[in-house]
């Protein structure tokens, strides 16, 4: 196993004068490839902000992330830009899909912008839309499709350029239980099958459950960790509740 | 691939572009219109004042042009500010702010393309309405007034510049903003307002501000279109410039206070639907307060503006009537320039104006200089050294 992923002490800060939040407090941890890996908290335990700072859309007070070998705290607006469209996949809570464009459009936009050549984008295209169940919705615009189907799609977008790592913003977070599951088993599909590395952030213990690896954050440091191995995704379930209740019960896991 | 993006963006947005699509589409046909009017030379050459009216267009353009910087320049503002989760999605897919500012200029200039063309297809029906008006008011026929190339040009010129104008304060908002706020921004709440007892307090000192201002211009510029006196253009000015900054101020004022004083009445706040009502007006008022202020006094200058240069036409006639009374006069120092026989200066005044009657008399002089003493003329080195009478059967004969 080979480190993807490497934060080291990153402190970040929030506000100004005399309102500082101190959103993250020294973090460290590793991500190796091909893992699944949850981020779980309360409602301003830093989670968020641990995975904006990662995915280079909110910037350290202090620290360092290496990502695929590069130290992405130092890098140039140019040079991110590339690393986000070569490195890093996307999946938000409410899709983030480009109303102009037609799902086909919205997921080879990526391929687009880094200048692949039409045959292979074609190919890849078909590869991913038909692993993700969205094949026969490509001609159709974002708002001709359910929440769950936007979110394959969303999704196909992200694992389209094979990315070192997908960071998912609580993906299940506008959608009922029956698709969030569905996604889930989509989510399971793109770790073992596609081999993708995946960071997810979320409120769910059902959804953390699916995870290999469950960190739980609390006042913006690591206060847990819980690890799958070969234990049911019933048992995994169990033990988030159990972990959420330690944390100060928290209101908000469903 | 960027064109495509652009343009599909336009046909999506075209809901939200439409207002600003009209607005800036009537306020560049009104400029077409001005500056065509600037360049209508016959209409020029028939005017009596042709510098004044000239110099009177040519601020109307300015102000025009100031409304239709700051109309687009707002739009342009509005519709960053509406799609920030959109650009944040583009940077987050790996495009640069080089390849995201490409793709909304290029949307812009459609907007500003599409309004220019349409503005000047209007502005040629405003044009031919406001020559109507001007030759009205200059008492000079009116038929059809020809289309000029160089209306047309300085039109397009003045467009294009607002548009790189606009333009560039987008680049710098791109430039400078981060993932995470185009990203989450569109959730930010309004502002609460704060001290709305000061910002009413604001308002009232305004609007005596605003008064006093009015007061004193009037007073001002009653004296300097009467008689030219440049102790007085101070006071104009800086009248003018307190009164400018009073409509701003008032207006901010008036849409923080009030609405802040209203969401502190507790008693109304609570009764039936008003705190929506309210929360609503409170959210309007206070993100735009700054943008009623400015637009307040565009228009209320817009309207000095143009109030001004009809007035400033008619007090020139005023001082040519009073000062020159005559078709034709004539000056000359006698005891330095040739002197000219009767029959020399009539054949002379023939030439501009057929003489319909002549009328002979007599001027007398004591060589005193009481009455010149109390002229206006005393200081300014006028011709008339000595008091000079004619007799009252003369004076009657001659008016």
């Amino acid at each position: 196993m080979n480190k993807i992923l490497e934060v080291k002490n990153v402190t970040k800060y929030y506000g100004g004068g005399q309102a500082i939040t101190k959103a993250l407090d020294g973090i460290s941890l590793d991500v190796e490839k091909g893992e699944f890996v949850a981020i779980m908290g309360a409602s301003g335990s830093g989670k968020s902000t641990l995975l904006n700072v990662i995915a280079t859309i909110d910037n350290v007070s202090s620290g360092d992330i290496i990502l695929d070998g590069q130290n992405i705290c130092d890098c140039s607006d140019k040079a991110l830009a590339s690393f986000r469209r070569d490195k890093l996949g996307f999946i938000f809570q409410d899709y983030n899909l480009l109303d102009t464009l037609t799902v086909e459009e919205n997921i080879i936009l990526p391929l687009n912008l880094a200048r692949v050549p039409k045959d292979k984008t074609d190919a890849l295209l078909k590869d991913i839309a038909v692993k993700l169940g969205v094949e026969d919705k490509l001609k159709q615009f974002p708002y001709e499709l359910s929440g769950g189907q936007r979110q394959r799609a969303s999704a196909a977008r992200a694992l389209i350029t094979s990315p070192s790592l997908v960071l998912a913003d609580e993906p299940t977070g506008a959608l009922d239980s029956k698709n969030s599951k569905l996604l889930m088993g989509t989510f399971n599909m793109m770790n073992a099958d596609l081999g993708a590395t995946i960071l997810m952030v979320t409120h769910d213990a059902v959804v953390g459950s699916y995870a290999s690896r469950v960190l739980f954050l609390k006042d913006g440091k690591i206060w847990s960790e819980l690890v799958r191995g070969n234990k049911s995704r019933q048992d995994m379930y169990a033990e988030i509740i159990s972990v959420t209740s330690a944390l100060g019960g928290d209101g908000d896991v469903r | 691939m960027f064109a495509k993006l652009a343009f599909r963006n336009v046909k999506r947005q075209l809901g939200n572009y439409l207002i600003y699509f009209i607005t800036v589409s009537l306020t560049v046909a009104l400029m077409f219109a001005v500056n065509s009017v600037i360049f209508e030379e016959e209409l020029l050459a028939r005017a009596q004042t042709i510098d004044d009216l000239r110099t009177a267009l040519i601020l109307i353009t300015v102000v025009i042009s100031v409304i239709v910087a700051f109309v687009l320049g707002y739009a342009t503002s509005f519709m960053l500010k509406l799609r920030k989760r959109e650009f944040g999605t583009y940077l987050t897919l790996g495009m640069t702010r080089a390849n995201i500012m490409s793709v909304f200029l290029l949307e812009s200039l459609l907007l500003c393309a599409v309004s220019l063309v349409t503005g000047i297809l209007l502005g040629l029906g405003f044009y031919q309405g406001l020559m109507a008006v001007v030759t009205n008011v200059m008492d000079v026929d009116f038929s059809f007034a020809a289309y000029s190339l160089k209306g047309l040009i300085l039109t397009i010129g003045l467009v294009f510049a607002i548009f790189a104008l606009s333009s560039a304060a987008s680049a710098v908002f791109l430039k400078r903003v981060s993932i995470y706020n185009l990203l989450h921004g569109a959730k930010k709440t309004e502002k609460a307002v704060r001290h709305p007892v000061v910002w009413c307090c604001l308002a009232a000192a305004a609007l005596i501000g605003i008064i006093v201002s009015i007061v004193v211009f009037g007073d001002a510029a009653k004296v300097l279109i009467g008689d030219v006196d440049n102790g007085r253009l101070s006071r104009v000015v800086i009248s003018l410039a307190t009164l400018g900054g009073c409509v701003i101020v008032f207006h901010i004022g008036l849409s923080r206070g009030v609405i802040g004083l209203l969401m502190h009445n507790k008693k109304l706040k609570n009764r039936g639907t008003n705190i929506f009502t309210l929360r609503q007006l409170s959210g309007k008022l206070s993100s735009g307060s700054i943008l009623i202020g400015l637009l307040a006094f565009l228009i209320s200058f817009a309207v000095v503006g143009a109030n001004a240069s009809f007035t400033q036409q008619i007090g020139t006639n005023a001082i040519l009537d009073r000062d020159y009374p005559f078709d034709v006069s004539s000056m000359g120092r006698s005891h330095t320039e040739l002197q000219i026989t009767f029959d020399e200066a009539e054949q002379i005044v023939s030439k501009y104006s057929p003489i319909k009657n002549r009328v002979d008399f007599t001027v007398y002089t004591d060589g005193s200089r009481y009455v010149h003493e109390f002229t206006d003329k005393t200081d300014s080195g006028y011709w008339f050294y000595y008091d000079v009478y004619i007799e009252e059967s003369a004076f009657n004969s001659v008016y």
